[in-house]
């Protein structure tokens, strides 16, 4: 895993239109998305509700059709969802019966390995996400944030080279996400994945990404991209950088046009 | 920790308090009963003592443990049919739209309809042999057994069976992994009100349609005014239905631990 080649995405004019459930109208969603990602790169995607911003992650991983356009990984257009790709949910769909540390080992057990095989890939990753002595716990044992520390290990756990994350912390308390984005900047630097990253924080955006993709809403368009000059690694002093400060206001500037613009939409 | 001085009472409590309330409560129920009941007649309500005494006195002669024998064959039989056609069919009513819209108006009328005004037909087209009572108890069984697999699939999360998607999971594994593991406690939940509903069927199959095994045995005393044999054969009805419920609660259990 030392040399694995880290992807590179592309997305190229992807439309996704929902029909509309009354009939007659329908919404687009996504409208002509144009969007390349470096290898091991760090892409968040921000908008307000009903940019599409998960409706585009989910079709990166290939769980939903699109009406246009393709997704190309390393110059390979995808068919659903591949090895190269894992996702973290934001409901972080663990199996509630299953113990944290077979709920990393679900991933690796579709493809067919014994447990025995992989165990030290499993210890590995409980420890990287702080786990260690909770690997016997149900996830209703855990609170929030363990429970999606055994979410990012199920998705890492696969050893994917790229890594979709749906909002993973949108549901976790103020104090336990800036701890989550410490860890997950950490293990980011260990082996760069390439990451695409949905969320509606902002300061969360700028704290991990490289690229920040500002999405619009209705239809769902590339409205700005930001590279984050911040350096790396990234500890919780940084927060309170200059820098960090002027690009977190400039992302709720560009994003409170929107919100103001589309006030009652929803979706 | 210090707090850990109380737990053997808090475990006495716990553990052996219920078994000894529940035994005493037995007792009580059983010493009431022998001084309720008037063994003057036979007609009358039989005592303790009288009902104990008819129970060995049809264990002694063979008649209990060969009506025992006749009635489960039918309830297995049928029970077992129940299951191997409400299982597969009540997941494939979670899991397909199409068939639920088709098939779950038939099942709530199964399931409105007053089966014992359907015994004539029944046998007049299954003749009077165990098909009709495997029929029966299939009837009786089945609609409960099929809705609530139904009701467990649908219930399975989407988030989940979307995350097995996102890690390539095939559609055998997704049923087998997730699907079907999730809405397992619920399968389990209608095959154990089946089960008790197989027991009516097969006492009401026997009573009224195909006389045999407890059924015939009951009607047999009943006519006989024996309230004692009557009393006796109702309770080892009801003695089966608790080992039965309890050997799907091990079934239960052990399944649970191979998954």
């Amino acid at each position: 895993m030392l040399d694995m080649p880290k992807a590179a995405i592309d997305i190229r004019k992807v439309t996704k239109i929902y029909p509309d459930m009354d009939g007659g109208t329908t919404l687009t969603a996504l409208d002509q998305i144009d969007l390349s990602i470096k290898p091991g790169e760090f892409v968040s995607l921000i908008g307000p509700s009903g940019c599409g911003k998960t409706t585009l992650l989910k079709i990166i991983d290939g769980l939903i059709p699109y009406e246009d356009g393709q997704v190309l990984i390393d110059d390979v257009a995808i068919k659903g969802p591949g090895r190269e790709r894992a996702v973290v949910f934001q409901s972080f769909a663990l199996l509630p019966w299953r113990t944290v540390e077979e709920n990393i080992y679900f991933g690796l057990e579709l493809r067919g390995i014994k447990k025995q095989d992989c165990q030290e890939t499993i210890d590995r990753y409980i420890r990287m996400v702080g786990l260690k002595g909770f690997e016997h716990r149900y996830p209703s044992q855990l609170s929030g944030g363990m429970q999606q520390r055994v979410g990012l290990a199920r998705a890492l756990a696969v050893d994917p080279r790229i890594l979709l994350m749906d909002e993973p912390f949108g549901a976790l308390d103020a104090q336990t996400r800036n701890l989550l984005q410490a860890d997950l900047e950490r293990i980011w630097q260990e082996d760069q994945k390439t990451v695409i990253f949905v969320t509606h924080a902002m300061d969360e955006a700028v704290f991990l990404s490289d690229k920040i993709v500002i999405l619009s809403p209705r239809p769902g368009r590339v409205q700005e991209v930001i590279d984050v000059d911040l350096p790396r690694p990234r500890g919780d002093d940084i927060r309170t950088h200059p820098r960090f400060v002027e690009l977190t206001n400039y992302i709720w500037e560009t994003l409170r046009t929107m919100i103001v613009r589309q006030p009652e939409d929803e979706r | 920790m210090t707090t850990l001085a109380h737990l053997p009472s808090l475990d006495w409590k716990e553990k052996w308090l219920p078994f000894v309330l529940r035994f005493a409560i037995l007792a009580a129920i059983l010493i009431a009963w022998q001084m309720v009941g008037d063994d003057s007649r036979p007609i009358r309500m039989p005592t303790f003592a009288r009902t104990l005494a008819s129970f060995w006195a049809m264990l002694a002669s063979g008649e209990l443990p060969r009506a025992l024998g006749q009635s489960n064959i039918g309830l297995f039989w049928g029970y077992l049919l129940a299951i191997a056609v409400a299982i597969p069919l009540g997941t494939v009513m979670g899991l397909v739209t199409t068939v639920r819209n088709v098939l779950n108006t038939y099942l709530l009328i199964l399931l409105s309809t007053p089966l014992i005004a359907l015994l004539p037909i029944l046998q007049a087209v299954f003749g009077l042999g165990l098909e009709t009572r495997v029929v029966v108890i299939f009837l009786f069984s089945f609609v409960y057994i099929t809705i609530n697999t139904m009701v467990g699939i649908r219930s399975v999360p989407a988030d989940l069976v979307e995350m097995a998607d996102s890690f390539g999971a095939t559609r055998l594994q997704k049923l087998r992994m997730v699907i079907l593991r999730h809405a397992f406690p619920a399968i389990m939940a209608g095959a154990r009100l089946g089960l008790a509903r197989a027991v009516v069927g097969m006492v009401i199959a026997e009573l009224f349609l195909v006389s045999t095994g407890l059924g015939s045995l009951l009607s047999f005393y009943l006519q006989r005014f024996d309230a004692g044999a009557v009393l006796a054969i109702a309770l080892t009805m009801v003695g089966q239905g608790i080992i039965l419920i309890a050997i799907a609660r091990r079934v239960e259990t052990a399944l649970v631990k191979k998954w």
